[in-house]
């Protein structure tokens, strides 16, 4: 608390006029329907503190509702585009309730960590937040047990404590003195010491006033305890998927990308809110969806208990209670935790769960802006599936960009983004490639260009496999289908250094060998000394000595020191585990099995929230993994 | 941003949920449920919650079009309007009002819906007025 | 509906019959749900397992168009275990030996053997219906959408008579509307036979009044439907036509017949907010405002008249009223630029059911007519003491099986309807970004032994024909849907199942067989 100050109550609509000269001021204002909403400020207009809470949260204004990304002009041979962010407005949000002001301390933490989200970070710097502790708790309040209220701890730049005819005010930061110096004749200094018994007798008096509330303090680990507990399948019939709880969410984030045309040659990328409780929001281009109905409704809840603070450190529940409030199906995450716990034996230990390191901030300007590319050549590697040769059409960066990572989005302008597996190396010589097969909207639209056509690319990113470790190991590695794409460049550098490395075998695995990728490659591999190169096929083929059936037959027969060796597998995730069961099974230990999920990625940065599985997000923190931290994964990629 | 509220009713099924509109700067921000209707009780379902996202939708008609062979070109509202009448009001003279069909629109206002029966009953003269309530 | 939505949690036994109400009414599926979860029965007569049915207690599974036989069914084994309500019978209904012929062939064993219901639910199902305390019937297109629509609607409102569970609260037959004031349509005199109010345009004396009150004499020959217009434009009698905000190319059934309908007219005139297949047809389109542009009130199932407000100036300038209005100044019968709310005046002026309302009024609270003067509060209930009628008739219906069956040729039975994240044509929903990820094309549900039949896998594109034409589609496999039977969706402009479905109509309501008609489906 570094400055305390009084106010007269009946002083507040001056004080907002003066602040409203210099910045948008927000209040919370009751429309017609009786419903307080944060409304822009209009000069001496009545406020009212005594406004419960707002029926919306404030995450949208942060958000920027339909957000452009980023601008694009051109025709298939030549493509300009243009980030969307803009400058933040001055902005004041005044009034908001100390669980909105916990939601947005996550929300700094999310948005701006990692890939820091720069329409975000733009319109955040803008914004000062003029909170106002709660003295009465609304009926399906629940921060008193969430620990997120009723009475703010950081995270405001003002804070209002409302008592009778006078409103004790803290000031935390800079931008919370500049208020204060801007309406200064509104403010009476007070001795912070002097304040301190006053507001936690009042925080007191507000606590004594919630109805019961569930014991939370628990919840991660009844969650994590409960995870297999009937309950999700008895809530999820009723729930007709109508997202309203993630709408009105203050700490939900997800979006989707939009591409709006606005003729044939320019359009504009936005994100709208998208919602984990819509069927389609983990469904691939194929049809498979890995999240069932009941494991969208435990996710949401998981999510917001256990993942966001397992992750960020902060509460993803804030315990405002509005998902209660516009559930049709009366789901109530404060009855999921205490049913859980009532049947949960709480001796019991929460199964153990990996926590993935976050990585430092990481800059990136142009976040969600693609950088034009030209298709140099196109091939057909299999009847359905092609292979691109690109280069970016900026000669610098052509030159000197890193190939450090496992994946690149690739936009074809005026249609959409897809994440494409790249097999590269450090040495790229201005071109790359990569394997697409025609599955969805993105990959067919990507199957009509043709060479000399310019196309959009995000990245590199993602962590790649970890092959520099494997020196002087046995390496098996495995891919079924275009799965065998994302580990070409591995078997190249493995092959480059061939003396550090054991034995190294590779099993090619397909329907039928016609939808063997690399064939040419695989044959010139397999002359190597110490490589074997294996094919397993559903159906017989006479252009190669292969086996008809299944992977997991020729791995005995390879002979490898299995306790020290390592294995890469890219499948379907079905086929991933089979095979891992019985490389276990010869001895190899989880944690030298590497694999890579690359379930339903859209954004890439960790942000739009598709690819979050448990608290992980595959874009970020993979799409590589070990055995052993899949198997600490929720079974949802 | 003047953000205004505007409390109306759901334009998709028969149950009629109250939804207030999010608007600022001319365009809808986000829909969402009106607490104390009737009807929905401060709920939505995932077209509700959803339905700003066609009103401002860049396929939207802004101007009227005239189809000439297969060419259409856009017109300023006077003269479509005119146009209108003119080709109305000769086919009604060449074969009378009954060779004139109206089709009014479950989706559209009470109030419009009664201007257009009347507009059938009056200016046009025929009681070929229906609409698609038999679907 | 005779009854508020609110009341459907005061009911202690609800029947809901063809309506997929999660899914396409979800408030009232909230509350059906609700009050299940609260210890209501929830029977479904249904021949897809719905999420309702799913939950149901009793799921009536009943062969498509088999509507009749399973109600008169239950209403015998009711009647034969006195069940039903001698007093409610005697005073407030007439025509009930009608009733007791028609039900006398439906034995529980013939009803069995037409419906594929087994006997223990259909006696279930009757026992819980007729002795609960409150009893509901919630019905929707899956009943109405038959060339025998109507008889399916008599027969609920038999039962319903049958067993005295209307004019209470929580009992009642209620349909749900489809759209979002299709009821206000209706009521404004949207339909060739009435004026608004549902006053009669055959009756000279209320041509007279509407004659007085709008100053112009009132046309005598009578009007047509929207499906004798169609036929109009193809032989030629009708030559121009205006179409607001319906896109019938892709909503009606036998969608090539329409196409080429319109195709004929010397003038079409559309107004609509985007283009559609039917604007495409167009002479003229003019740019309609949506409803977030317009001022007014629309009508919701319940009869509730509720407040419209302009949240955007109309997008391209004009409001729907003001193009009606200056078209009808153009026609030579001046309407005034009168306001909406002068517009509503005007109407409750003229129609006796909601003469107690205004904008104003309604700015303050929704009303459910009939509400006679401005003290009514409306009436959410409706036939509490007497029918509109006086007496309710019983019907006594026989059964009325439906115009195309499969067979060799076209061996599965098409069922249609909406799906979760869409809205009928789609001309909205689809360009939601969220709503169009969700379904973004055509699927069509098809029972996992049909499919292995055919070789169809999960996602596998396929052909969907009937007799009138022909759409591209992808199997979704899923035993929701009865062997012999597939559903699909009418959402999809580039794939509008319309084409395939048969224009047999009902007889009475004109309302057309949406819900059955003969189909193949051929890998592709």
């Amino acid at each position: 608390m570094s400055a305390c100050y009084a106010l007269n109550p009946a002083d507040l609509p001056a004080l907002l006029t003066v602040w409203r000269r210099n910045a948008v001021v927000y209040h919370p204002r009751k429309t017609n329907e009786n419903t307080p909403r944060l409304a822009a400020y209009e000069p001496l207009m009545p406020v009212d503190l005594d406004y419960g809470n707002l029926a919306m949260p404030p995450v949208d204004i942060l958000n920027g509702y339909q957000d452009v990304l980023f601008h694009w002009k051109g025709n298939e041979r030549t493509y300009e585009t243009r980030p969307g962010a803009e400058d933040g407005r001055p902005t004041i949000l005044f009034g908001i309730r100390p669980c909105d002001v916990a939601a947005l301390s996550y929300l700094d933490e999310f948005y701006l960590g990692e890939y820091a989200d720069l329409n975000y970070s733009r319109r955040r710097e803008a914004l000062s937040v003029v909170a106002v502790n709660c003295t009465t708790p609304g009926e399906r309040c629940f921060c008193a047990a969430t620990h997120t209220g009723p009475f703010a701890r950081g995270d405001f730049d003002l804070l209002l404590t409302p008592d009778g005819d006078v409103c004790w005010v803290e000031c935390a930061t800079g931008k919370g003195e500049a208020l204060v110096e801007r309406g200064a004749t509104f403010f009476r200094p007070v001795p912070a010491a002097d304040l301190k018994a006053r507001l936690l007798m009042l925080e007191e008096r507000c606590r004594a006033a919630f109805p019961p509330l569930p014991d939370m303090s628990d919840a991660r680990n009844v969650l994590l305890r409960g995870f297999h507990h009937p309950i999700w399948d008895e809530l999820t019939p009723a729930c007709i998927a109508c997202t309203g709880c993630t709408a009105v969410c203050p700490t939900c984030t997800c979006f989707q990308f939009h591409e709006e045309r606005f003729s044939a040659e320019s359009g504009r990328r936005v994100r709208v809110k998208d919602s984990c409780q819509a069927p389609g929001f983990t469904r691939n281009a194929g049809g498979h969806n890995p999240r069932s109905k009941a494991g969208a409704v435990r996710h949401r809840i998981m999510d917001k208990l256990v993942y966001i603070e397992d992750r960020f450190g902060k509460k993803g529940c804030v315990g405002c209670g509005r998902c209660i409030d516009v559930c049709p199906a009366d789901i109530d995450i404060r009855e999921i935790v205490s049913r859980i716990a009532a049947d949960a034996p709480a001796d019991e230990a929460a199964p153990p769960v990996f926590i993935s390191e976050r990585t430092p901030r990481r800059a990136d300007p142009q976040l969600y802006t693609p950088q034009p590319a030209r298709i140099v050549s196109i091939s057909d590697e299999t009847p359905d599936i092609r292979r691109y040769v690109v280069r970016y059409t900026d000669e610098h960066l052509a030159e000197t960009f890193r190939l450090s990572g496992q994946f690149f989005m690739v936009t074809v302008f005026g249609v959409g983004e897809v994440a494409l597996s790249i097999p590269f190396g450090d040495q790229h010589g201005g071109e790359f490639e990569f394997c697409v097969k025609k599955v969805g909207k993105v990959t067919s639209a990507l199957a009509a260009l043709r060479p000399g056509d310019v196309i959009g690319l995000r990245g590199p990113y993602g962590k790649g496999f970890p092959y520099r470790s494997f020196t002087g190991r046995d390496v098996l590695i495995v891919g079924s289908g275009v799965g065998l794409a994302p580990v070409r460049t591995i078997i190249v550098r493995l092959l480059q250094e061939r003396e550090r490395y054991g034995r190294i075998a590779i099993i090619a695995s397909a329907t039928s060998y016609e939808g063997i990728v690399y064939k040419d490659d695989l044959r010139r591999w397999a002359g190597e000394p110490g490589v074997e190169v294996r094919y397993a096929l559903a159906r017989p083929t006479d252009a190669v000595n292969a086996h008809v059936g299944y992977i997991n037959d020729l791995l005995p027969e390879l002979g490898f020191d299995w306790g020290s060796s390592r294995a890469i597998l890219c499948a379907s995730p079905r086929r991933i585990k089979l095979v891992s069961k019985d490389l276990l099974g010869l001895g190899m230990r989880p944690a030298d099995i590497y694999t890579s999920l690359e379930t339903h990625m859209r954004c890439g940065v960790g942000k739009c929230g598709h690819c979050k599985v448990g608290s992980h997000y595959m874009c970020l923190d993979g799409p590589v993994f070990t055995y052993e931290e899949m198997l600490q994964l929720p079974e949802e990629f | 941003m003047d953000i205004r509220h505007t409390p109306t009713v759901c334009p998709y099924c028969g149950c009629g949920c109250g939804l207030t509109l999010e608007t600022a700067e001319g365009r809808v921000l986000r829909a969402i449920p009106t607490a104390d209707a009737p009807v929905n009780r401060g709920r939505l379902c995932v077209k509700g919650w959803n339905v700003h996202d066609f009103v401002q939708h860049p396929d939207r008609l802004t101007r009227p079009l005239l189809r000439e062979d297969r060419e259409t070109r856009p017109l300023d509202w006077e003269s479509a309007l005119d146009l209108a009448a003119r080709e109305l009001h000769r086919i009604r003279d060449a074969y009378g009002p009954d060779s004139i069909g109206i089709l009014t629109s479950a989706r559209c206002t009470n109030e419009e819906n009664y201007l257009l029966q009347k507009f059938a009953r009056c200016a046009v003269g025929t009681h070929n007025i229906d609409h698609c309530a038999r679907l | 509906m005779t009854n508020p939505f609110d009341d459907l949690e005061r009911s202690d036994c609800l029947l809901v019959v063809g309506s997929n109400a999660t899914v396409a009414h979800p408030m009232v599926g909230m509350r059906l749900l609700r009050r299940k979860r609260a210890g209501g029965f929830l029977i479904v007569a249904d021949p897809r397992r719905t999420t309702l049915a799913e939950q149901a207690d009793i799921h009536l599974r009943l062969r498509p168009g088999t509507d009749v036989p399973l109600f008169n069914g239950l209403m015998r084994i009711i009647h034969d275990n006195g069940w039903h309500n001698r007093e409610f019978i005697e005073t407030r209904t007439e025509n009930f030996p009608a009733l007791l012929d028609a039900i006398a062939p439906w034995t529980p064993e013939a009803t069995e053997a037409a419906t594929g219901v087994p006997r223990d639910l259909l006696f279930r199902a009757a026992e819980a219906y007729a002795v609960s305390a409150a009893s509901s019937i919630v019905y929707c297109l899956g009943v109405t959408q038959h060339r025998c629509g109507v008889n399916n609607v008599r027969v609920l409102a038999d039962l319903a008579m049958l067993c005295g569970q209307i004019g209470r609260p929580g009992t009642g037959v209620n349909p749900l509307r489809g759209q979002n004031n299709v009821q206000g349509s209706c009521d404004m005199g949207g339909l060739p036979d009435y004026y608004p109010g549902y006053q009669k345009a055959d009756d000279p004396a209320v041509r007279e009044a509407f004659a007085r009150a709008w100053g112009c004499p009132q046309p005598s020959t009578p009007g047509l439907t929207s499906l004798e217009m169609m036929e109009a434009l193809h032989k030629g009698t009708l030559k121009a036509m205006i179409i607001l905000g319906e896109n019938p190319v892709v909503s009606d059934p036998d969608a090539n017949h329409v196409r080429q309908a319109l195709s004929k007219a010397e003038f079409l005139l559309c107004i609509d907010i985007f283009p559609t297949p039917t604007t495409e047809l167009a002479h003229l389109t003019l740019p309609g405002a949506s409803f977030a542009e317009s001022e007014g009130t629309f009508t919701n199932s319940e009869r509730r008249v509720q407040r419209v407000r302009q949240a955007l100036p109309p997008l391209a300038g004009r409001s729907n009223s003001r193009v009606i209005q200056e078209l009808s100044t153009r026609m030579g019968y001046p309407m005034p630029p009168d306001s909406p709310a002068a517009v509503f005046d005007e109407i409750c002026a003229l129609t006796p059911l909601l003469r107690g309302m205004s904008h104003e009024r309604l700015d303050r609270e929704s009303l459910c007519w009939p509400c006679p003067d401005k003290n009514h509060p409306g009436a959410p209930m409706l036939h509490a003491d007497r029918f509109t009628r006086g007496k309710g008739l019983f019907a006594g219906l026989a059964h009325v099986p439906p115009a195309e069956l499969p067979d060799a040729e076209y061996p599965l039975l098409l069922n249609t309807g909406m799906g979760h994240s869409q809205y009928l044509t789609g001309t909205m929903t689809r360009r939601c970004p969220m709503l169009e990820r969700e379904m973004p094309h055509l699927e069509v549900d098809m029972h996992p032994d049909d499919a292995r039949a055919l070789g169809l896998r999960n996602g596998a594109r396929a052909r969907l024909s009937s007799r009138r034409g022909a759409v591209a589609a992808r199997v979704h496999i899923t035993d929701a849907v009865p062997a012999g039977t597939v559903f699909a969706p009418l959402h999809f402009a580039e794939a509008p199942v319309n084409l395939l479905t048969s224009a047999e109509r009902d007889p009475v309501s004109k309302t057309p067989e949406f819900k059955i008609c003969a189909v193949r489906v051929e890998k592709v």
